[in-house]
């Protein structure tokens, strides 16, 4: 009788553990989606309801003037000349480009120092590492004055170049590759393929995983950056990267809610739709990033 | 960290050596064709790390030491642009810059760790499916800008007619100016950022959870050991590296919050959430003198190395590296 009475209880204690552990999880769940949520649900109400201090979670009327004034320009809010549809697209361009480049250049880099022997090796190799130790606050405000001396300001060039060079994803691709069987190559050497045929032919190919792995936090780097650009191309409107506009729409003269919510909701999409699709590599390059 | 690289390098610049060793001497030299090939893969990445980072990093400290004037030349005044930040005339709104980004670190750090701590433990045990969809889901508003992430909570936080006010007023209570005064604004950005960062602290907590051997556990079970035992003797000591890792990212980003508190407050709440980076990037807007601000960006630059220098060497001076 009392054996039966302690199984009872063991049993009735886990079913209670359980239950408080998923309640946990649904309260985290809640706590990390709903704030997109509210967003979202509030971003189809018309001003008026948005600026109502009267709290309704569903609007009372569902509208979609916010995007379309947004989409069309159509507010006192925005700085002049500028365009949210063109400053979406710019925006997208540059990170792009950006991780285009960033990709060929550091893993270029990257297999020089894992496959190839040169005089200076070590000494490189020192200097990239010194440099990927360099606090980004330390170069930003002089950065400004190089690219201003290069006359690179509100150029498109600016918002690109000064981040291709990554060193860390630099190591990171170099630790792959040191992976990497050598078979394959000595086989290509053998039949004549020089050593930047040797890149483009096997190392290429073989990098798909890291470069998905690095390139989403690049490309998201990109899309997310606003100190940057907001020093060098505030002068010119058709550069305005999305965030800069975001940061516009709440400014110290006051806060345009309709177009902040809006516009809040249609940057966060690219990067959505990449986790949603990319779950399985992010998790992965986490994995990766917590080892190092 | 650095150790097991240099190491590593060490092997690979040995290996070839090794089987040169081995082949008749002649072998040993470098192959013209293949060092060319080197150059011209390292060249892209070199220049443009030269052109952005090596070369601002001596411009700054270069000019740190004049008095740079845009229409009566530059001054060279020695350490004097230091002297002015550090004790003389602008001291007091560096020091203050500081003492905030130290706020930020001495809320989030302590609070984002624990709590990852306590979600990665949680969804170790939970079942699988669901614990699938935690993980996307806490690791959503790490993807974001934090200008997005200061335009949603700002709009949480507003006043009349936010979120947190309107729950406030349901339960009777009266509503917080969550952005407007100096203790409520710190805090508030600061959940905003937690909130931000929790799921990548979260994730790397649980890749370091799964590689804990469970024979570890199994065996203290055996000794009777209970969950808050195993947690202390058994988790906490297996951590220690990724601890490590994230306590001093936590310190470096939390103590460069920006984005975030300048969306969420700008320029109000009495200065109380301008950062060090809101005071370069006020420098830099209005500073008469840009030595003064190249000095400001290396000296906070050499504090958060400190900082991280530091807390690498408290948290490691038991051998925690393997």
């Amino acid at each position: 009788m009392q054996r039966v009475k302690t199984v009872n209880k063991a049993v009735v204690m886990r079913a209670v553990g359980t239950a408080l552990m998923w309640l946990v999880g649904i309260i985290l769940l809640v706590c990390s989606v709903f704030p997109f949520l509210w967003v979202v649900i509030s971003s189809f109400k018309p001003l008026a309801e948005i600026q109502s201090i009267t709290f309704h979670f569903f609007p009372k009327q569902w509208t979609a003037e916010n995007y379309a004034n947004l989409f069309a320009g159509n507010s006192v809010y925005f700085p002049r000349g500028v365009s949210f549809v063109r400053s979406l697209g710019m925006t997208f361009l540059v990170s792009v480009i950006a991780l285009v480049l960033s990709l060929a250049v550091n893993s270029l880099a990257a297999y020089a120092f894992a496959r190839l022997e040169f005089p200076g090796k070590k000494l490189l190799w020192a200097m990239y590492a010194v440099n990927m130790f360099v606090p980004s606050i330390a170069t930003l405000i002089p950065c400004y004055y190089v690219v201003s001396k290069l006359n690179m300001l509100n150029n498109l060039l600016v918002l690109i170049l000064p981040g291709v060079t990554y060193v860390w994803s630099i190591f990171f691709y170099r630790q792959y590759y040191l992976g990497m069987p050598r078979s394959l190559e000595e086989a290509a050497l053998m039949d004549g393929c020089s050593r930047f045929g040797i890149y483009v032919r096997i190392f290429l190919p073989m990098s798909v995983t890291p470069f998905i792995i690095m390139g989403m936090s690049v490309f998201q780097g990109f899309w997310n950056s606003y100190i940057w650009p907001s020093m060098t191309v505030h002068g010119n409107a058709n550069l305005y990267q999305v965030n800069q506009l975001i940061a516009y729409f709440r400014n110290s003269q006051g806060t345009a809610w309709d177009m902040l919510l809006a516009s809040t909701v249609i940057t966060c999409i690219p990067l959505v739709v990449i986790l949603m699709l990319m779950q399985k590599y992010i998790m992965q390059g986490i994995k990766i990033t917590g080892i190092k | 960290m650095t150790q097991s690289k240099v190491r590593d390098t060490d092997v690979i610049a040995e290996a070839p050596q090794t089987e040169a060793a081995q082949a008749p001497r002649k072998k040993r030299k470098y192959k013209k064709g293949e060092a060319i090939t080197a150059y011209v893969c390292l060249l892209p990445s070199f220049v443009l790390m030269m052109l952005f980072i090596t070369v601002p990093l001596i411009i700054s400290a270069y000019f740190s030491l004049f008095d740079v004037n845009y229409y009566l030349g530059n001054v060279f005044v020695w350490f004097d642009n230091y002297h002015k930040i550090l004790a003389g005339s602008i001291s007091a709104e560096f020091y203050r810059s500081i003492l905030v980004g130290v706020e930020y670190i001495a809320i989030i750090v302590p609070l984002q760790l624990v709590l990852s701590f306590l979600i990665a433990n949680l969804i170790v045990k939970i079942n699988p499916k669901f614990s699938a969809v935690i993980k996307v889901c806490i690791y959503l508003p790490c993807l974001i800008s934090g200008i997005v992430v200061g335009a949603i909570f700002s709009f949480l936080y507003n006043y009349d007619g936010g979120l947190f006010n309107s729950v406030l007023q349901m339960f009777g209570l009266s509503k917080v100016n969550w952005t407007g005064e100096p203790g409520w604004a710190v805090f508030s950005v600061c959940i905003a950022a937690v909130w931000n960062g929790l799921g990548y602290t979260t994730l790397i907590m649980l890749g370091g959870l799964h590689d804990i051997p469970s024979d570890y556990y199994e065996a203290a079970k055996l000794d009777g050991a209970n969950w808050w035992q195993q947690t202390v003797y058994i988790t906490l000591p297996c951590l220690k590296n990724i601890g490590m890792y994230l306590l001093i990212s936590l310190v470096v980003s939390s103590f460069q919050l920006y984005e975030i508190a300048l969306v969420i407050v700008g320029s109000g709440a009495m200065h109380a959430t301008e950062g060090p980076i809101y005071y370069l990037y006020y420098q830099f807007n209005y500073s008469k003198n840009m030595g003064e601000v190249y000095a400001a960006s290396l000296v906070v630059a050499v504090v958060l190395t400190a900082l991280s220098s530091v807390i690498f060497r408290l948290t490691s001076s038991e051998k925690s590296l393997d």
